[in-house]
């Protein structure tokens, strides 16, 4: 019998987050994803150069709206971004951290432009992980904030999100100036991603500093979607399309913990069991069949998600 | 029949020909284009060409001198190939732009077949024949009465044996018998062993017996006017379907026809045919009464509107039609203000959704009598796709919107005299445009639209996702809430004081229009496993213009990667399959085989086609890398 | 190699007579190619056709079926390696592992019995237990194998490297087909005797992919036609090998000893969590049966649902249950919504409908999982089942006011709505993406009770 190892003509781009002091940012460590050469843990046909990375998200304002087994995790630095982000690098040690300004959002607080720039700063100064930025979702808040954000992480490499076919030139001429990578995002649609991807390099920016979201769905609500459309992307990549090579990104968290199976009371659903052991393991079952897809950079909620991933990883792996 | 080479120089491009074939036809399939401002018919002498090497043949032409043939000058819509040839196309008939050196030229094709009857091969044998009838004047000898003396000589010049009259016909017979003085031309509706005649009128100071082809178009109604004795096209017209008053699309007028009854609708179309039979029939110098045979062609949706029939079923799974293919009717029982015993007849489609335009666009095209794997593209408000060969087809049908047809667009027309055709951008980004008949501008075509979406996208005043960029210099465009509005004439110039604009909507309508399209030949080659490299042979039809620029077509995406010279513009498909099946009995029995083995695809049930057609939303494509440089 | 549909055409009548219950034969030649159809429908089809397609049409990756009757499970026969190419068939059958010496053990059966949820309208259940045998005593073991039926209802997986154990409870429960599951590669065409004898399927464990092509060969040879192939036993990383091995080998190379579905367990030392995401990468990576030690819901509903969505069929739209869906906190002023079951559709309204923070109820239509416009273009979004939907919800009873809002692109339905209904229409946005801003600023229902 004669094994059937798949040779693919192409490889997946490798995008560094982060600057340590010689890099020109103060962070004490960086981040490197992709690379891949073949389908995720073929050890067989070739091991991956890079683990994938795991990031814990932290918001800029106190999330009331999330379920206590999500809040008890950062409960005394809820409402406080920079606390919040020091409370993870120590205790829960995330590759990166993802600061969302959500506040910015007419609904969410509809704050500053310039806080948001603050919070970055600030969040910066309390953590050395390299950080990932996301705006509020909200076109015409998030071009007023990108370059005031990307202007005060200047030198730290961050990834800055999120672009989309709609809104991508701000965001874009804001990286290109002050040498971030971009956080891509489409609707579950690989052609979509491929056009943000165009759209996005025909501005000049190297596609080599994208990295792709194809926005999750949360398992048991449309993560056959995303499953899918992450294969195809990394079938295609490896195949050699270039504007379609770029590490994936799974935003994990914020999906997983909007099913009703994440976030139920025990009361409501006894028949489901402890809300305790289902949440995270909602968010991680989510994760680890992104990974299989294909995910390079993962963003969790709850700790211990994360915990169990890295666990996970180890065994995928195999190191013991 | 023998086939011959023909080099056109400067080009180097060959391609064989039956004998026969004319020099302009032979251009057309290598896919070079010609001038030719008459159409074909050999008087505007525009399309000379020199013959280098070999022998053609040709009619007398005033419009060439002694010299001028001396040296080998031809017209090359007369001139016809016997022999290996080898052509050079002078510049000046090379293409009307070549003052701007552009190099494009080769891949333009004009709309030429309308002109006289093209049977792609079929016989001219119209299943409503002119007779012209010599009957001997009864005698004491030969005293038959006269309805027997008209029908045999009826059944001996046609063969067939049993020969009736129309019932209206009959009380006036013997009058016009001894009015022409026996000397009568009798129209036959020739069936299968029987025939009726449906009128009789002296042979002396007659006009041309009329037959009209009708394309029922979602969009655009189209008709010809034919002398069903010569099959020459006396005079053609078209307008827009006021059925859209009613809805633009076929679903809307289902619609409306559920809920307000269907004869607004069919009174609608009605009158538009029947406005431009009037039209017609003026402009050739024949009565209502003198047209005898109507036929009609289009989507399924359309033809039961016109007769009157409400297509329920056709939106609802599994999507059937009421009737595919219609029997043959009186015309002026469908309304249609013709002689009182002219025939009505439909050509066949072949399911719910890809109706008898598509079948006559495969009569048209000449698809199902090649062993050449073939695609047919019939551009409309669907459209409709066929692939295949002699052997078998498969079709689909996709909703593309009016666009091509210069409707729902700001400054959208028909293409009619004034509607710009053509579009460039000049090397300072100001627009060049012609207009059909050179007449003042007053609105775009689709051929124009198209062209100019292709430009503006060439000039980076478009983008790759369809959007007007603001960053773009060009003091053309302006934006109103976020959108973008390009101006191609100011009102000043105009010829009806109104600015023709592209809008931003207009760029979204012809972009999901091409991606439809682009689409459906996506899906129709991958469900048979097909690479659009293995066709031999692409036709295009539509009513959108009078050309098509083959090589903007292909750089926005809207055609698939096939060789330029494999593909040419056979005009409105539809309209030309309807003559034939008016024209030529061989044709008629052509569309039935066609509707009986042509299988269809139905793409609502196909989930790749939403795939595809999210690919297609793009410029070219999302696959760009398989367009950019791959187009010549 | 597969055929394509103009490959099979040309050994077709090319009659289009009809009698398939296909318009043509080009369109019953595309239907047995995309496997929608069988030859034998064609009463015309000539020997060489048959023999053509036969050849072509047997699968690649055998069918075996585990346990009899309703509770029966079948695994494998797929055909591809990558969902979106196709869809994946038959589901990895869950196995629940339940040790012989286990004190808890019938506790446990019972428990794995009730292991069962409804999602999306669809029962999603453990299907096997796994029955480990530890007496060495044939009697023992088979008494054991019998209660299990008795307490769980499932088909059972025997593992058992002894012979006379499982020869023992084949006795007692063969007629219900469980899995022998060997525990060595020794003595294969023993367990292969034992399976041909009782007609079970048996799982063939050669510790190597390639010595597990061997053990098939054999116990194929030895009269066993029902194989399943164990895959790794080691980490996570060599199950995750062994079984893309296997399914590449049967897919692209048509290697008939690896033509099998596959079994895989999870590491019966690892955590339960671990287990479970271990257990997610074997369902979503080809396992046929997957053996755990879980038994918590919590770590079951998970498996289940990573199970329902990797085997949904990708080329058919998803339907969500058509029903009145409460959107973050809704009172009885809150807006209602409507929309049409296609899940994308309904997944997008939601979170836009979240996104604006105001509780909302949704009412979902059946419309067989099309869109808005399509299910309009089609008749299936139409005054009558909106009206019927509404009805049927109870939307009534939860609501102070009678105010519907429709989606923009059917704005021409509000008249009959609101006729059928006796509800108030307002037209909302087109897109989805218009309604946070619809609901904030344009949308006026619910503050006028009296509207009804």
């Amino acid at each position: 019998m004669e094994t059937v190892i798949e040779k693919w003509p192409a490889a997946i781009n490798t995008v560094t987050i982060g600057a340590r002091e010689d890099g020109g940012g103060t962070r004490s460590s960086t981040v490197t994803i992709g690379g891949e050469t073949t389908l995720p843990f073929l050890a067989f046909e070739g091991a991956p150069p890079h683990r994938p990375a795991l990031a814990l998200d932290i918001l800029d304002y106190s999330p009331d709206d999330w379920p206590e087994t999500l809040r008890e995790p950062f409960r005394e630095a809820l409402g406080d971004p920079a606390e919040w982000a020091g409370l993870c690098q120590e205790k829960y040690r995330p590759d990166l951290i993802c600061l969302r300004l959500q506040s910015l959002h007419p609904d969410w607080g509809d704050t500053d432009p310039e806080r948001a720039a603050e919070t970055v700063r600030a969040v910066l100064a309390a953590t050395s992980l390299p950080l990932i930025i996301c705006g509020c979702d909200h076109p015409e808040k998030d071009n007023l904030a990108f370059p005031l954000c990307a202007a005060a992480a200047a030198g730290e490499n961050c990834l800055i999100g999120f672009a989309t076919e709609e809104n991508y030139k701000t965001l874009t001429a804001a990286c290109l100036a002050d040498n971030h990578a971009i956080w891509a995002q489409s609707p579950i649609d690989i052609n979509i991603a491929k056009q943000v991807n165009i759209l996005i390099s025909e501005m000049g920016f190297d596609p080599k500093r994208i990295v792709i979201d194809p926005n999750t769905g949360a398992l048991g609500y449309g993560i056959e979607y995303t499953y899918s459309i992450m294969e195809r992307i990394r079938l295609a990549a490896l195949d050699g399309d270039k504007m379609l090579a770029m590490p994936l990104l799974g935003d994990v968290g914020a999906d997983a913990w909007r099913a009703k199976e994440a976030k139920a009371a025990e009361k409501d659903f006894p028949e489901w069991g402890e809300e305790n052991l289902r949440g995270p393991l909602w968010e991680a079952a989510t994760a680890a069949l992104l990974l299989q897809a294909g995910a390079d950079l993962l963003i969790f909620r709850h700790p211990e998600a994360l915990r169990k991933i890295r666990d996970h990883l180890d065994n995928l792996l195999d190191i013991a | 029949m023998k086939k011959y080479a023909v080099n056109f120089l400067p080009s180097g491009v060959t391609v064989a020909v039956e004998e026969g074939t004319t020099i302009l036809k032979a251009a057309e399939r290598a896919g070079i284009y010609l001038n030719s401002v008459c159409g074909g018919e050999g008087t505007c002498g525009k399309c000379r060409v020199k013959i280098v090497f070999g022998e053609t043949r040709q009619p007398p032409t005033e419009l060439l001198s002694a010299e001028e043939l001396a040296e080998g000058v031809r017209l090359a819509c007369r001139s016809s190939v016997h022999s290996y040839l080898t052509v050079e196309v002078p510049k000046e008939t090379a293409d009307l732009e070549t003052a701007r050196g552009q190099a494009e030229a080769c891949r333009r094709f004009r709309d030429h077949g309308e002109s006289d009857f093209n049977g792609v091969g079929r016989e001219f044998d119209p299943p409503v024949t002119i007779l012209p009838l010599s009957l001997p004047p009864p005698t004491l000898e030969d005293n038959r009465d006269d309805l027997d003396r008209l029908a045999r000589a009826v059944r001996r010049q046609t063969g067939i044996g049993e020969i009736t009259v129309a019932p209206t016909l009959l009380p006036r017979i013997p009058l016009i018998l001894r009015e022409a003085g026996w000397e009568v031309s009798a129209a036959v509706d020739r069936g299968e062993n029987r025939g009726e005649v449906i009128a009789l009128r002296p042979i002396k100071n007659a006009p041309p017996a009329g037959g009209v082809a009708v394309d029922i178009g979602t969009t655009t109604v189209a008709v010809h006017l034919v002398d069903l004795a010569s099959g020459k096209t006396l005079a053609s017209a078209a307008t827009y379907n006021s059925q859209i008053a009613r809805g633009e699309d076929v679903i809307k007028r289902i619609i409306s026809s559920e809920e307000e009854g269907v004869e607004p609708l069919a009174e609608a179309v009605r009158g538009d045919i029947n406005n431009l039979i009037i039209k017609l029939s003026r402009e050739a110098g024949i009565a209502a009464e003198d047209i005898l045979a109507v036929t009609a062609a289009g989507n399924s949706t359309m033809i039961a509107l016109f007769l009157g029939i409400t297509p329920r079923q056709i939106r609802r799974e599994p999507y059937v039609a009421p009737l595919a293919a219609p029997p043959t009717l009186r015309a002026a029982g469908a309304g249609l203000r013709v002689n009182e015993n002219a025939v009505l007849d439909c050509v066949p489609g072949i399911a719910g959704w890809v109706g008898g335009d598509i079948t006559a666009g495969i009569l048209a095209s000449g698809l199902n009598r090649s062993g050449e794997l073939s695609l047919l593209i019939d551009i409309g408000t669907n459209g409709e796709i066929v692939v295949g060969n002699r052997d078998w087809m498969l079709a689909c049908s996709c909703s593309a919107g009016p666009a091509f047809e210069g409707s729902g667009i700001t400054s959208g027309t028909r293409a009619v005299a004034g509607a710009i055709e053509r579009f460039s951008l000049g090397d300072g980004g100001d627009p060049l445009w012609e207009t059909i008949g050179h007449e003042p501008p007053i609105g775009i075509c689709g051929s124009g639209l198209l062209d100019a979406v292709a430009e503006l996208f060439r000039a980076g005043i478009l983008g790759r996702d369809g959007r007007f960029n603001p960053d773009h210099p060009t003091n053309r465009l302006a934006f109103e809430d976020g959108r973008g509005i390009f101006t191609v004439v100011g009102a000043g110039e105009s010829g009806n004081r109104r600015p023709i604009v592209i809008a931003q909507a207009d760029i979204d309508n012809l972009v999901r229009a091409k991606a439809a399209i682009y689409a459906g030949v996506s899906v129709l080659l991958k469900a048979v496993d097909l690479d659009p490299g293995r066709l031999e042979r692409v036709f295009i039809s539509g009513g959108f213009g009078r050309y098509l620029d083959i090589e903007r077509a292909r750089r926005i995406g809207l055609l698939p990667a096939v060789a330029p010279e494999k593909i040419s513009f056979i005009g409105n498909g539809s309209l030309r399959g309807a003559k034939l099946f008016l024209l030529s009995r061989q044709a008629r029995a052509e569309a039935a085989r066609i509707a009986g083995s042509a299988t269809y695809l139905e793409l609502s049930a196909n989930h790749n086609f939403m795939e595809e057609y999210g690919r297609a939303m793009f410029l070219p494509h999302t696959d760009v890398e398989k367009f950019d440089g791959n187009s010549n | 190699m597969a055929l394509t549909g103009l490959d099979i055409y040309k050994l077709l009548p090319k009659t289009n007579c009809g009698d398939c219950g296909s318009p043509t034969c080009l369109a019953f030649a595309m239907k047995l190619a995309s496997k929608q159809a069988e030859l034998q429908s064609c009463p015309h089809a000539s020997e060489e056709a048959t023999a053509a397609l036969g050849a072509a049409s047997q699968p690649p990756i055998r069918l075996v079926t585990i346990g009899a009757g309703d509770n029966r499970v079948e695994i494998g026969n797929e055909t591809v390696l990558f969902r979106h190419q196709e869809t994946f068939y038959h589901q990895t059958a869950l196995a629940v592992r339940v040790r012989e010496d286990d004190p808890e053990r019938e506790a446990r059966l019972e428990k794995i019995a009730g292991l069962r949820f409804t999602r999306v309208g669809e029962e999603i259940a453990v299907d096997l237990a796994a029955l480990e045998e530890e007496s060495g005593d044939p009697e023992k073991f088979a008494a054991f194998a019998l209660r299990a039926g008795e307490l769980s209802g499932l088909p059972a997986v025997l593992i058992s490297s002894s012979l006379p154990c499982l020869g023992a409870a084949l006795e007692k429960i063969g007629k219900s087909r469980p899995l022998i599951c060997p525990r060595s590669p020794e003595k294969i065409e023993d367990f292969a005797a034992l399976a041909r004898e009782h007609s079970c399927p048996l799982a063939v464990d050669g510790g190597s992919v390639e010595k597990t092509a061997e053990l098939s060969l054999r116990a194929r040879e030895a009269g066993a036609e029902d194989l399943v192939l164990l895959a790794g036993s080691g980490s996570l990383k060599e199950k995750l090998a062994d079984l893309t091995v296997i399914r590449r080998q049967a897919l692209r190379k048509q290697f008939r000893p690896l033509g099998y579905p596959t079994i895989a367990f999870t590491n019966p030392d690892a955590d339960p969590e671990a287990q479970a995401l271990e257990a997610a990468v074997l369902i979503a990576k080809y396992a046929g049966v997957v053996v755990t030690d879980l038994i918590r819901p919590e770590y079951i509903l998970p498996l289940l649902t990573v199970r329902q969505n990797i085997y949904t069929d990708p080329q058919k739209p998803i339907q969500v249950e058509p029903k009145l869906y409460p959107v973050g906190t809704p009172d009885r002023n809150s807006p209602l919504l409507v929309t049409t079951n296609f899940s994308l559709t309904y997944f997008t309204v939601e979170g836009e409908i979240e996104a604006s923070r105001i509780g909302a109820y949704l009412l979902v239509v059946d419309t067989e999982g099309t869109s808005v416009l399509t299910a309009w273009a089609a008749d299936k979004f139409n005054a009558a089942s909106i009206s019927r939907a509404l009805n049927d919800s109870g939307a009534a009873d939860l609501l102070d006011h009678r105010n519907l809002i429709l989606p923009g692109y059917v704005a021409v339905l509000s008249g009959k709505v609101e006729e059928e209904s006796g509800w108030t229409v307002e037209v909302g946005p087109r897109e989805a993406s218009g309604i946070p801003k619809f609901l904030k600023t344009a949308y006026r229902g619910g503050t006028g009770k009296d509207q009804s």
